[in-house]
């Protein structure tokens, strides 16, 4: 396991990084050109492409948004300086903190927009939160599969061109693509990165028999599951629809996001502190992307939010690596078990069989067992035990 | 009279898909077999996989938790590729000896091999792949650099400086037998500026073998340019992960130019 | 009763791609490079790619070469692709002359000398091929009227070739497709043309039964 000797990413990081070949992974070598990038000119790019698709009698735009900072300032951002009249889209995971469900309830009213909440049954989510957790070990699949569908369904439906993202994930976390790429949203990137190369249909009875795992079927048909299957090429192409990510044409950062939208519109942040992270901005849309979803990340990769939101931090100059290190060692090995506690109940599952599970996905490039331990190496090279081996 | 082609060019390297500029940063997109399977369902005209392995590190991204096939070595992508590709497939890169070709082609279902280093590293291998599959199956890959205003070919992946003229190199490859060339800037790779036209332009003027082009490719404008200098295909590597139904986007520009274009 | 089709596999085939195309249609696909087994089989398939010399050497060295004939003379369905097709041929200028099956009459030259002057060849790409008049609605070229193909050859027949049953624009005319008796040949490869070579090896199965 290696480190980036700039932030705090691990080479076993869920994407690659670029740590293979390089001693500064490609986050932060992205990090580094944004402070040399012409950010005007990319304005003028971006408001020339915003005028081809501008339209005289419909949305202009679809924001897929989940209440959090980055909605409030993509939705901010589009009206008031695109002079745009989006439609919100909210794909809703049912795991919103209070705190959360009221700065989503209150976006139409603020910025006196249109705004889609679908919310799929809560018996088949909680279906699909067992069958992710099973599968690939990560019960909020079903949410990623949402956001990254719902909001381009609609778009399809409504006719409407441009789609407005953030910022691309994993560019943000690994750098995957570069700020020459200007990148656009695609349907590889959604099944290969975001759903882990699954979709919709192998969580069927159907599918789960094909992937040859009858035993987590859960009576699931592709009747359950419409809200995730993405519009075919077909349909994008009658609507023309982009996905363009505003973190191309604009400096982002989500720290300067939340400040921005706290002060102009009262946007509030968690009442209480995670658990996992220090960061109590991220992520109050879904109690457990902060909690067992993220521990589950540490289960697998060796590494938390908090390694994460540090990395994010330090390359903004608001950490020094010493300083990430501590909230590294401070907050990635933590149990969540208020969060764990609920989503057990939640799916009607035990402990010992959620730890029996985790366990099946930890990677053997991070971890050994040692004395009925799991142990790794940590960022200062010393090998350390964490949790007990989940028994039989 | 034969439609021009649209190739899609998926670089490989420590098992994976990446995306590249200036032939050195390469930057994991995905894995190698996805975006082929776009390739099929949008009738692309043919698929070019280049193997840019330096060091061979597979980095043996296989986890548990995703659904994927398991890559040890490159003959793995090979092998799985071959049995998704529905259409015209070249492998390049990392073919040095005419066993290497034999396998890509024999084995793995290649249509084309595509030689660059291997023409400085071992002609005789290219000419005797040529003599045994023909001349349609070999294609010479030259990669250059423009320097003083002329273009310089390089091989080992931009490394060596070859001592030649373009010129002669381009001859040299066509004596080996290629039966295509394939013209790489190294300089516009991932900068979206367009192809390199001046040196189509000479390719073009000294052999009657198509000529495909890559690096610079940003827009479909690009394309239809590069075309109409003469190109008989035109390829692009990054530019399918910027945007998705870009074949579409291709499609329709063509039509629009007036370049007849195979349509699904 | 699905139809059994016999791969000949002469070691100067894209067997996998062809392979691969077939078993997505109803038939019983076998591959072979021994003669025994062409007696068991409704139809062959002939792929070939590289050059001709080395191929009917192949042919020859496999001891195929007479038994080819005889299956075409007595009305065998043969399908012969690119350089298979070739091999139907008295012979081919590829290299130097080398004799082919002798099931036509007529010999393959490369493009240039067959006219191409300004066009580059190799052929690579996909183009048309214009069907002569008469060919029965269930006939297997049917399936690509208007729908292009892919093509990948410096060698071709001339359009005048004895049982041309199609032909290809690439600065001159070329023949592109071939029918002795039940033996078919097609220079360009329907198991690289996509849903158009799905639909001509969907076609030529049904026209076997």
């Amino acid at each position: 396991m290696k480190y980036c000797s700039k932030c705090v990413m691990p080479s076993s990081a869920a994407v690659d990084n670029g740590l293979l070949y390089s001693d500064v992974c490609n986050a932060c070598l992205n990090s580094e050109k944004s402070k040399s990038v012409d950010w005007p000119s990319r304005r003028i790019l971006l408001n020339d492409r915003i005028n081809r698709i501008r339209s005289d009698k419909n949305y202009d735009v679809v924001i897929g948004v989940s209440g959090g900072k980055d909605s409030y300032f993509q939705t901010h951002f589009a009206i008031n300086e695109l002079n745009l009249k989006p439609l919100l889209v909210t794909y809703h995971g049912n795991n919103y903190l209070p705190e959360g469900q009221d700065n989503l309830e209150r976006m139409r009213h603020i910025f006196d927009v249109d705004h889609i909440v679908f919310r799929p049954s809560e018996r088949v989510l909680i279906k699909m939160n067992r069958i992710g957790f099973r599968l690939q070990g990560d019960m909020n699949w079903h949410a990623h599969c949402g956001i990254f569908t719902v909001p381009i369904q609609i778009a399809a439906r409504f006719g409407i061109s441009l789609i407005l993202w953030g910022e691309h994930g994993f560019t943000d976390l690994s750098g995957m693509f570069s700020l020459e790429d200007f990148n656009e949203f695609t349907y590889r990137d959604r099944v290969e990165n975001a759903l882990r190369g699954y979709d919709w249909d192998s969580f069927t009875d159907n599918g789960l028999e094909l992937l040859g795992r009858e035993d987590l079927k859960e009576g699931l048909s592709e009747k359950d599951l419409k809200w995730g299957q993405y519009p075919s090429d077909l349909e994008l192409r009658k609507s023309n629809t982009h996905g363009l990510y505003l973190g191309n044409y604009i400096p982002w950062s989500g720290n300067q996001n939340a400040e921005l939208v706290k002060k102009l519109y009262g946007w509030r942040e968690a009442r209480d502190p995670f658990q996992r992270t220090y960061r109590k901005i991220s992520n109050i849309d879904d109690m457990h992307e902060n909690g067992i979803h993220d521990y589950l990340k540490f289960i697998k990769f060796g590494y938390g939010r908090a390694t994460d939101h540090a990395s994010k931090d330090i390359r903004e100059g608001l950490l020094t690596r010493e300083e990430g290190i501590e909230m590294v060692n401070l907050y990635d090995a933590v149990r969540p078990t208020k969060d764990l506690d609920r989503w057990l109940s939640y799916v009607n599952m035990t402990e010992h069989e959620f730890d029996a599970i985790a366990d099946s996905f930890r990677s053997p490039k991070v971890w050994w067992k040692e004395n009925g331990f799991w142990s790794k190496y940590c960022i200062d090279g010393i090998a350390r035990r964490f949790e007990r081996v989940a028994g039989k | 009279m034969s439609l021009k082609r649209i190739i899609p060019v998926l670089l490989i390297k420590d098992g994976n898909l990446v995306r590249s500029s200036d032939f050195s940063d390469h930057r994991f997109v995905g894995d190698p077999f996805k975006q082929c399977e776009r390739f099929n369902s949008w009738q692309i005209d043919e698929i070019t996989y280049l193997d840019i392995d330096r060091e061979r590190k597979i980095s043996d991204g296989f986890r548990t938790d995703k659904r994927a096939r398991r890559i040890r070595e490159i003959g793995d992508i090979q092998r799985f590729v071959s049995q998704i590709c529905q259409v015209p497939l070249a492998w390049g890169g990392n073919l040095r000896t005419e066993s290497d070709a034999g396998r890509a082609i024999e084995v793995f279902g290649a249509d084309k091999v595509i030689f660059t280093s291997a023409v400085d590293s071992s002609p005789s291998a290219v000419s005797a792949t040529a003599k045994r599959f023909g001349s349609q199956a070999i294609c010479c890959g030259i990669d250059f650099r423009i320097i003083d205003g002329k273009p310089q070919v390089f091989v080992e992946a931009g490394r060596k400086l070859i001592r030649h003229s373009f010129e002669e190199w381009l001859t040299f490859c066509l004596e080996l037998g290629a039966g295509e060339i394939l013209l790489h800037a190294i300089d516009r790779d991932g900068k979206k500026c367009g192809y390199d036209i001046e040196v189509l332009q000479v390719a073009t003027g000294l052999t009657k073998v198509p000529i495909v082009v890559l690096g610079g490719a940003g827009n479909p404008n690009h394309m239809v340019d590069a075309v109409k200098n003469g190109a008989s295909g035109v390829a692009a590597s990054n530019v399918w992960h910027f945007v998705d139904n870009f074949s579409e986007m291709i499609r329709e520009n063509f039509v629009q130019s007036g370049i007849e274009i195979r349509q699904p | 009763m699905k139809s059994k089709v016999l791969l000949i596999d002469t070691e100067a085939g894209n067997i996998p791609s062809v392979l691969r195309a077939l078993s997505l249609h109803d038939c019983e696909v076998r591959i072979s490079n021994s003669n025994n087994a062409f007696a068991s089989a409704d139809a062959l398939v002939l792929p070939g790619v590289g050059a001709f010399p080395q191929f009917m050497k192949n042919l020859a060295d496999f001891e195929l070469t007479a038994d080819l004939k005889n299956f075409v003379s007595s009305g065998g369905h043969l399908l012969g692709i690119c350089v298979g097709m070739q091999a139907f041929s008295r012979g081919s200028e590829e290299f130097e002359f080398t004799n082919g099956l002798g099931v036509t009459s007529s010999i393959v030259s490369n493009l240039n000398s067959l006219g191409v002057k300004r066009a580059r060849v190799p052929h690579v790409g996909w183009n048309l091929v214009h069907l002569s008049d008469g060919l029965h609605l269930t006939h297997p070229l049917k399936a690509i009227v208007n729908r292009h193909v892919y093509f990948m050859h410096s060698f071709a027949f001339p359009l005048t070739t004895v049982g041309s049953v199609g032909s290809t624009d690439y600065e001159i005319k070329f023949c592109s497709a071939i029918q002795i008796r039940n033996a078919i040949g097609v220079q360009f490869h329907p198991e690289k043309s996509h849903k158009v070579g799905f639909d001509f090896f969907a076609k030529w199965i049904s026209h076997v039964k």
